[in-house]
């Protein structure tokens, strides 16, 4: 982590609403770093990716009213497939301590499987990967995802399908 | 229905008669709903996992309340733009770009000036 100061953007604001951005952030903070590390696969770019999304939310803040969540998932999604872009897209999952639990084995087997499945999500088309991170590990309806990634809900369904079927069979191949 | 009509079925996580023949005769797509659903469970016990925080703050004083300009800071780098300027009411001016080091980004520095009493 870095730790020291860096001024990314400096913008005047006529009538801030600081208040309103950090009730916002610590609200959806963790959904949009989960949401960005499971679309980036690695948590250095969904720090960045992060960062920028709320940069974002600072500069548009009067743009946007009501629940801001649609907003945030759909600037994460566009902000982290600029990052895709822009960078070879290298999708090695950080490593992870496993959860203490009771049942050690089936604690190992469960993290073995997120495992491949963050490998898996690396080898999906970016529109699959995208429903499917908000479908399957942010549990938003159907509906919501195709609002966010502006297409029908039947396309998000076939997406969904055939992601998953995707990752079934190359978590069952490499396990 | 064939083993592709099937997959997609339970990709959608349909049930049906005919679904449910298909997986009594085909043991490959028995192993997929296995697997499907121990994916379920593996996309749930991701979603509740802790993320670290963003190193994103609004803060006040980078630049002189004079100036009442409001920044956006994060935690990451230290860089600076030191040059004199004269900047007329009104009018944007470019104050400077600054290289960040190590990467290829930069931090172009823009200000305005309103003159309040």
């Amino acid at each position: 982590v870095a730790t020291e100061e860096l001024a990314l953007s400096i913008l005047t604001r006529t009538n801030p609403r600081d208040g309103d951005f950090e009730r916002i952030m610590s609200h959806h903070e963790r959904m949009v770093v989960s949401t960005a590390y499971r679309l980036l696969g690695r948590m250095d770019g969904a720090r960045d990716a992060s960062q920028e999304v709320f940069l974002r939310l600072f500069k548009h803040l009067d743009r946007i009213h009501g629940d801001p969540k649609a907003w945030l998932y759909r600037v994460t999604v566009n902000v982290c497939n600029d990052h895709l872009r822009r960078r070879v897209p290298v999708m090695l999952p950080d490593e992870r301590q496993a959860d203490p639990s009771p049942d050690a084995s089936r604690t190992l087997e469960l993290d073995d499987r997120k495992r491949l499945l963050m490998e898996g999500l690396a080898m999906l088309s970016k529109r699959e990967r995208a429903a499917l991170v908000l479908r399957d590990i942010e549990g938003l309806s159907t509906r919501e995802v195709a609002a966010i990634l502006d297409i029908e809900e039947v396309t998000v369904r076939s997406q969904i399908s055939v992601a998953r079927v995707k990752l079934a069979k190359y978590v069952r191949n490499r396990k | 229905m064939t083993c592709q009509d099937c997959e997609f079925a339970l990709g959608c996580e349909q049930s049906s008669d005919a679904i449910a023949e298909h997986l009594r005769a085909c043991p490959a797509c028995r192993q997929l709903t296995d697997d499907l659903l121990a994916n379920a469970e593996a996309f749930e016990s991701m979603s509740a996992e802790e993320m670290p925080r963003v190193p994103v703050k609004v803060g006040r004083p980078v630049l002189p309340a004079a100036i009442g300009a409001f920044a956006i800071a994060a935690v990451y780098r230290s860089m600076g733009i030191k040059t004199s300027i004269d900047v007329p009411e009104g009018q944007k001016i470019v104050v400077g770009k600054s290289s960040v080091p190590g990467g290829d980004d930069a931090l172009i520095l823009v200000l305005s000036v309103k003159i309040v009493k």
